[in-house]
């Protein structure tokens, strides 16, 4: 049901931050709906503007009334500091207390050292011999400190920013969108030196609106890289660690080149033939190798590629991006644009590389799997049965089968890696 | 508190709060020397308490109380003796009637107009808000709900908009007979 507009004194209650927390979002998904109440709420804030441009203009006449009345006070000031004893003036409250007040008072102390021996224990203990009890009382006195009061910042006469209008009270807590903001910094501060593809790294809320990244990486080098890289962040905790061993001399994002035994190849004689007929001059076992050496890197750097796609789809889902601020919203685009330019790019060099596989098993047409499969489930799939074609790993079906499958899936992760290109351009150029 | 720090705060105070009180003094009194000695004696009023060592938690909403107080006063007095307020004379009351002061006249009147359709309640909301309060301190020292707040607030703007509204532009708010113009009411 349709909720009734919120009043004025509410709408300027929210803007001022002074409605109750669980009120609060109900008014934000109200004003996101109903277009009468934002504009009364533009209406209300230009108002706001005005009011307080009026009212903090300087009226001629004012710094002369300001000094003609600093100057009387001043010599009252003086007459006052003469005449009255500021001790007989501190004394005056107690003085002024009233016959009533120390019935009350006497009846009251009467009661709580009535109540019990540790109440009266309690009392002499605090009136230390000479140390009258009232001498405690009047010393724990407040005292208001020499701070100068708070004052309002005139706003520049020409200034039309709402913003700096009423201020607001400070926010203790950054706001959801600051927050997502500074999330997708950290994103993008790891995306520009390619920590997010496949490394052990994970972005974690931490306490005052600041963002935690924890992880391993590989060697003290890559540690130096990212600590530079997230420093320049200052809501951000770095929590890496590195691995001590040899992979110190890899270079960050490249991947590795898996060395493969063709010997363990389900498919090892299907494919020496072909490339024995197709390319006589060729090495057919080092053409083999080249083979599955390309099509397992390929199908690893799918697999990173939409793995930091999903990741950061699960991160912002759509209903989270509209709220997202425009330049935090431009670098979560570039970031999904990067990986889904990738991916496609991967999945193109990935079905040219596994076309001698096809001829060698005999496939002449590739069937693609059904249109449940998404790109995920495909990258997946595809993965799993490269590994158990080219990497010994375990197959559940007959080579044959899972060539056809295998193929099926390249197929159709090249397909959708290029229709969810497409769609990320066009939707978002 | 020594006298250094209350005659330091007071300093301050007076010139970032004491022309708004001023005004708000004028619009109840209607009589510039009336008005003048309310907001001092809001200020002495200020310093007695500081140097006695009392806690105020707010300086400005506190002085506000106290001209409210004064005025409610002043005003009961004159009725007693059978007065009536003395009419504001708009420039008079800023310091004189040469026509070096002729351009200033309509803001100054628009100034004085700004709240003069607004009730004693509404005002105080407003100028204490203008001066960066939470509408708890504010209900706090006016004795009253923050959702009151809220309320008076809502309800001055309001009424000032619909004053803007309802002038031609270039003119000042208050009527040429210096009465508050029907919009305002």
């Amino acid at each position: 049901m349709f909720r009734k507009h919120y009043s004025d004194a509410e709408l300027l209650a929210w803007r001022d931050g002074e409605l109750a927390s669980w009120s609060r979002g109900s008014v934000e998904k109200h004003l996101q709906e109903c277009w009468g109440c934002r504009s009364r709420l533009d209406q209300l804030e230009e108002q706001v503007r005005l009011v307080t441009e009026a009212f903090a203009q300087a009226v001629p006449g004012d710094p002369e009334w300001v000094g003609q009345a600093r100057g009387r006070f001043r010599q009252w000031q003086e007459g006052f500091e003469r005449d009255v004893h500021i001790s007989a003036l501190r004394a005056a409250p107690l003085a002024r207390l009233s016959w009533r007040h120390a019935l009350a008072l006497f009846a009251l102390g009467t009661a709580i050292a009535g109540m019990s021996v540790q109440g009266i224990r309690w009392i002499q203990t605090r009136n230390m011999p000479g140390v009258p009890l009232r001498a405690n009382i009047v010393s724990t006195k407040p005292v208001i400190e020499p701070s100068a009061p708070p004052s309002r910042p005139v706003p520049e006469p020409g200034s039309t920013s709402p913003a700096a209008v009423l201020p607001g009270p400070a926010l203790p807590w950054p706001d959801e969108a600051e927050l997502a903001a500074r999330e997708i910094n950290v994103w993008y501060a790891l995306h520009q030196h390619n920590a997010c593809l496949g490394e052990q790294i994970e972005v974690l809320r931490a306490a005052s609106g600041q963002w935690a990244v924890r992880g391993v990486v590989d060697g003290e080098g890559r540690l130096a890289e990212l600590r530079g890289a997230l420093n320049s962040l200052p809501y951000v905790k770095a929590d890496l660690r590195s691995v001590s061993h040899e992979a110190a001399a890899e270079p960050s994002g490249v991947r590795e080149q898996v060395e493969v035994q063709s010997a363990a190849l389900p498919l090892q004689e299907e494919l020496l033939r072909h490339f024995r007929t197709h390319a006589p001059e060729e090495n057919a076992g080092v053409a083999v190798s080249t083979l599955a050496n390309r099509t397992v890197s390929e199908s690893e750097a799918c697999l990173v590629e939409a793995w930091a796609l999903r990741k950061l789809m699960e991160r912002f889902p759509e209903e989270r991006m509209t709220g997202l601020r425009s330049a935090a919203r431009l670098l979560l685009e570039n970031m999904l644009r990067d990986h889904a330019s990738s991916l496609a790019g991967h999945a193109e060099s990935l079905h040219t590389a596994v076309k001698p596989l096809a001829a060698a098993a005999g496939i002449s047409a590739v069937e693609e799997p059904g249109v449940a499969m998404d790109l995920f489930t495909a990258v997946g799939r595809m993965d799993q049965l490269a590994r158990g074609l080219f990497l010994g790993g375990p197959l559940t079906e007959p080579p044959t089968k899972a060539v056809r499958e295998f193929l099926g899936a390249v197929a159709r992760l090249r397909h959708e890696a290029q229709k969810f290109d497409t769609h990320l351009a066009r939707e978002r150029p | 508190m020594t006298r250094e720090q209350a005659g330091q705060i007071i300093d301050e105070l007076f010139g970032s709060w004491g022309p708004a009180l001023l005004r708000c003094a004028l619009r109840r009194l209607e009589s510039r020397p009336a008005a003048e000695d309310v907001v001092q004696e809001a200020f002495m009023a200020l310093y007695r308490e500081l140097r006695r060592g009392t806690l105020i938690q707010n300086p400005k909403a506190w002085t506000m109380g106290v001209v409210r107080r004064q005025c409610a006063r002043h005003i009961r007095e004159l009725a007693r003796h059978g007065e009536e307020a003395v009419p504001i004379e708009t420039l008079e009351m800023w310091g004189g009637t040469d026509d070096a002061l002729e351009p200033a006249r309509s803001f100054v009147e628009q100034i004085a107009g700004l709240a003069a359709g607004l009730s004693g309640r509404e005002e105080e909301v407003l100028l204490l808000r203008l001066q960066s309060l939470k509408y708890r301190e504010i209900a706090s020292q006016l004795g009253i709900s923050p959702k009151s707040v809220a309320t008076h607030l809502a309800r001055a703007l309001r009424k000032l908009e619909n004053a803007r509204k309802g002038q031609a532009p270039g003119r000042p708010l208050m009527g040429e007979e210096g009465h508050v113009p029907k919009t305002l009411q």
